[in-house]
């Protein structure tokens, strides 16, 4: 009996250690899986079906481009396009491509399968569609040989260049091969991968998000240090992201959380927080079709009474930099020696006294579950309550937002926002929210002032870099001295990562989620 | 009627559960009439400090302070109002809307009054707050929008009970002979069944009101209450969740608020329920 005993504790022991040894290997291979706690929800794996920021990881990790922007300052660099020309007229385009490149399935990347999918992007008029519409026709776009693709422009364009990374290649074989009843592969590719990307699409599902295993013959090869798998989880509550960095079972998150929990974080053993000044302004859209708002005075009132100061550096901690133009302080052609707005309210008074009509209550708009928005807006309903104004807060989340901001009457008196990077040009930001032809699409401010329209229409065609800043700073001024919306601040980035984890490139388009470059460090 | 109050005041005094219900229930009552005087910084309703943000609790700040740099303490007693009103309308829209649909749909022995019976079964089947967040977000966030949501959601329970002991009152003699004297069906309605059943309305009422609250709360904390700055208790949980754990007081003030006087309803109804209906009587051992 006792020995029995002895004998059956042995082999429990021997079952554990081996066990354990069996467990070991496949507990080394998991290290080199980096989970990425995202708090969007990825309701598709289609490149071509959004264009957002928080869902970039799945379109810069399974697909590449002929050019991408890297680091920060952004600078727009080669990727599947080794080179490019562009003829005198600055009308045509012409991509020469990596010879080496080839999608996943092992098929080479050509410049047919860049024209199916320009093509395609302007057939399904979805994500990044509406760059285009003013400069690239359907069937415009040429197979010059294999390895050369020419783009020809309605007109002469300054921001394509730009815009060019928005443009995500497919495998134009495999998705015709999904076609069904000429939907573009659109249902296929709402859940497979069909790119050439740093990684390969393993799991998706839309609840919990997807993850990747890398690409071996990714055309700019590997080095000796990389992940070896990829996954982009959602979690949507913040404190569950920031509790599952702080116990190590995420390896980042988003750089945009409140600062409140960034000192949380900052403050935990397993976290590194990296900081990097972005390129995503903050700003109050006034809706100009209200009646009292199409009153300069009214703005300016408005643009006086909000309490810049205390909102930066008691809510935000001073971790935010004040931004007073309608674009970001970091990028060429920004009004530098402008000083903007400040809190003043007896200014705020006396533009109040000159506006003649009466005023109604009109409605501060703020995204439900960004809560630096809804501050923002009480703080704001403070000082506006001071000076006699009756106005109600209305938290909405962002899906019912993005929907209301483009109704002109839906859309709310007056909104707090961010301004995010799609592509590092003065055009993403005061040429896309100020333009009269973007009312509705991209400008929801429905401000269209036709001296500011004529500078950023202009500056859309001049090549000449130091021409267009001239343009951008003239009618960033103009915008300001009209109160065309309030300008709050310039974000900062605290990336937060596991503390094993290095190699984080930052850009402010992609927010630092490709992860080609990312590994652990032992 | 007197009688009847004194001893039910008796009662009460000798179950302690249902006397702590009493005394949670009247705290409340007076913390939301005199929130004015009790309030240390009564101007934090619609002010805000933002140096001061995420204070702890201290002598200055008994709950410390939130996000906006506002008294919570303050904020808290004038949030009281919010919810009394809330739950004392709601539930007087629903008895007086529920009650009569069942009484008649109890006396009548017709389609009106299967009629009747379908369509608050309709609204039972749906989950009350599924309907109440369908309700409040159709109509948008407001005070009056959420006391219709409840409203609306809650008079069938009423209806149901109503319907239930008006169909057993009929059997009971005094009715019957009511009803053989000649008088007629409003009168046995409102003078012999009403007053009959009213101890089951009573209770009911009482519980009905804590489950109000909590409702009103969940609506508060997904948004579809009051608009900020409304010190709403639901509301100022959804906010505090952004700042926890460092800042906890921040949800548990208002959290604690709302458990006890919640459970202040509750004991009180389960008090009432002892007194009023002999049937359910738990045994006290003696």
């Amino acid at each position: 009996m006792f020995k029995l005993n002895i004998i059956k504790s042995l082999t429990l022991v021997m079952a554990l250690i081996l066990g354990g040894a069996m467990i070991t290997p496949t507990g080394l291979e998991a290290k080199n899986k980096f989970i990425f706690a995202n708090s969007s929800p990825y309701d598709t794996m289609d490149p071509h079906a959004l264009y957002d920021v928080g869902r970039v990881a799945y379109r810069i990790n399974l697909y590449d481009g002929l050019l991408r922007w890297l680091d920060n300052p952004p600078k727009l660099s080669p990727w599947l396009a080794d080179s490019y020309d562009i003829s005198e007229d600055g009308t045509s385009y012409t991509f020469h491509l990596n010879k080496g490149a080839t999608f996943h399935d092992g098929s080479p990347v050509e410049a047919s399968d860049v024209v199916y999918s320009i093509e395609r992007i302007l057939a399904l008029k979805k994500g990044a569609y509406s760059l285009f519409t003013k400069s690239v026709e359907p069937g415009s776009t040429k197979v010059i040989d294999k390895h050369t693709v020419q783009f020809n422009l309605v007109q002469a364009s300054s921001i394509f260049l730009a815009t060019v990374p928005a443009i995500h290649i497919l495998n134009s074989t495999l998705v015709k091969s999904h076609e069904v009843d000429g939907d573009l592969g659109a249902v296929w590719l709402s859940q497979n991968d069909a790119g050439s990307g740093s990684f390969e699409l393993d799991r998706y599902d839309p609840a919990i998000g997807f993850s990747a295993k890398r690409f071996e013959n990714h055309f700019m090869g590997w080095g000796d240090k990389y992940l070896d798998e990829i996954e982009f989880r959602t979690v949507i509550e913040i404190n569950s992201r920031v509790l599952g960095l702080m116990n190590g079972d995420f390896h980042g998150t988003d750089g945009y959380l409140p600062q409140d929990q960034v000192k949380r974080l900052k403050a935990s053993d397993n976290v590194n927080v990296q900081v990097e000044e972005s390129m995503r302004i903050f700003y109050v859209i006034l809706n100009h079709n209200r009646e009292i708002m199409q009153d300069i005075n009214f703005r300016k009132a408005l643009s006086y009474a909000f309490d810049y100061d205390s909102f930066i550096n008691d809510i935000l901690g001073g971790s935010v930099a004040r931004n007073p133009a309608p674009m970001p302080n970091n990028i060429w052609g920004n009004p530098t020696d402008e000083k903007g707005y400040t809190y003043d309210m007896d200014k705020a008074r006396e533009y109040l006294a000159k506006v003649k009509k009466p005023i109604p209550e009109f409605v501060l708009g703020a995204l439900a579950g960004y809560g630096q928005t809804g501050q923002a807006a009480a703080l704001f309903q403070n000082s506006l309550t001071k000076l006699g104004l009756k106005t109600r807060i209305v938290e909405e989340p962002w899906s019912v937002v993005s929907k209301k901001m483009r109704d002109e009457q839906q859309m709310y008196d007056s909104l707090f926002i961010w301004k995010s990077t799609y592509y590092a040009d003065p055009n993403n930001w005061i040429g896309e929210l100020y333009s009269c032809d973007q009312i509705g699409a991209r400008n929801n401010s429905w401000y269209c002032n036709p001296e500011v329209d004529a500078l950023l229409n202009e500056a859309r065609v001049e090549p000449d870099q130091a021409k267009r800043a001239v343009n951008y700073k003239k009618a960033a001024k103009m915008v300001m001295d009209d109160a065309g919306g309030i300008f709050v601040y310039n974000t900062v980035w605290f990336g937060p990562y596991n503390k094993n984890v290095k190699g984080v490139r930052f850009s402010p388009i992609g927010n630092a989620q490709e992860m080609r470059w990312v590994y652990f460090e032992e | 009627m007197i009688e009847t109050i004194k001893f039910l005041i008796k009662k009460l005094a000798q179950d302690r559960t249902a006397a702590i219900g009493v005394f949670l229930i009247l705290s409340l009552i007076l913390v939301a009439i005199f929130a004015p005087i009790l309030a240390t910084h009564p101007a934090d309703i619609t002010e805000f400090h933002p140096p001061e943000r995420l204070l702890g609790p201290s002598a200055e700040h008994y709950f410390g302070t939130d996000r906006m740099g506002s008294d919570i303490y303050s904020r808290l007693l004038y949030g009281a109002r919010i919810t009394i009103a809330i739950a004392l309308i709601a539930i007087s829209v629903s008895v007086i809307i529920g009650v009569p649909i069942g009484l008649l749909a109890g006396y009548y022995r017709n389609w009106v009054s299967d009629a009747l019976m379908r369509v608050s079964d309709i609204f039972l089947a749906v989950p009350q707050i599924i309907l109440a967040i369908a309700i409040a977000q159709t109509l948008g966030p407001s005070i009056q929008n959420v006391i219709l949501a409840l409203s609306a959601t809650y008079w069938p329970f009423w209806t149901r009970l109503v319907y239930a002991e008006t169909r057993s009152a009929l059997n009971e003699p005094y009715v019957e002979a009511s009803i053989a004297l000649g008088a007629s069906p409003s009168r046995v309605m409102i003078l012999h069944v009403l007053p009959n059943i009213s101890s089951s309305i009573i209770v009911r009422t009482t519980i009905g009101m804590g489950g109000t609250i909590l409702t009103a709360a969940a609506l508060g904390f997904l948004g579809l209450g009051p608009p900020p700055p409304s010190p709403e208790w639901g509301r100022t949980i959804a906010e505090s969740r952004e700042f926890l754990p460092e800042a906890w007081w921040y949800a548990a003030a208002p959290g604690i608020a709302i458990f006890l006087v919640v459970m202040g309803f509750n004991l009180l109804g389960d008090g009432l329920r002892d007194i009023l209906d002999p049937r359910t009587r738990r045994s006290k051992g003696g």
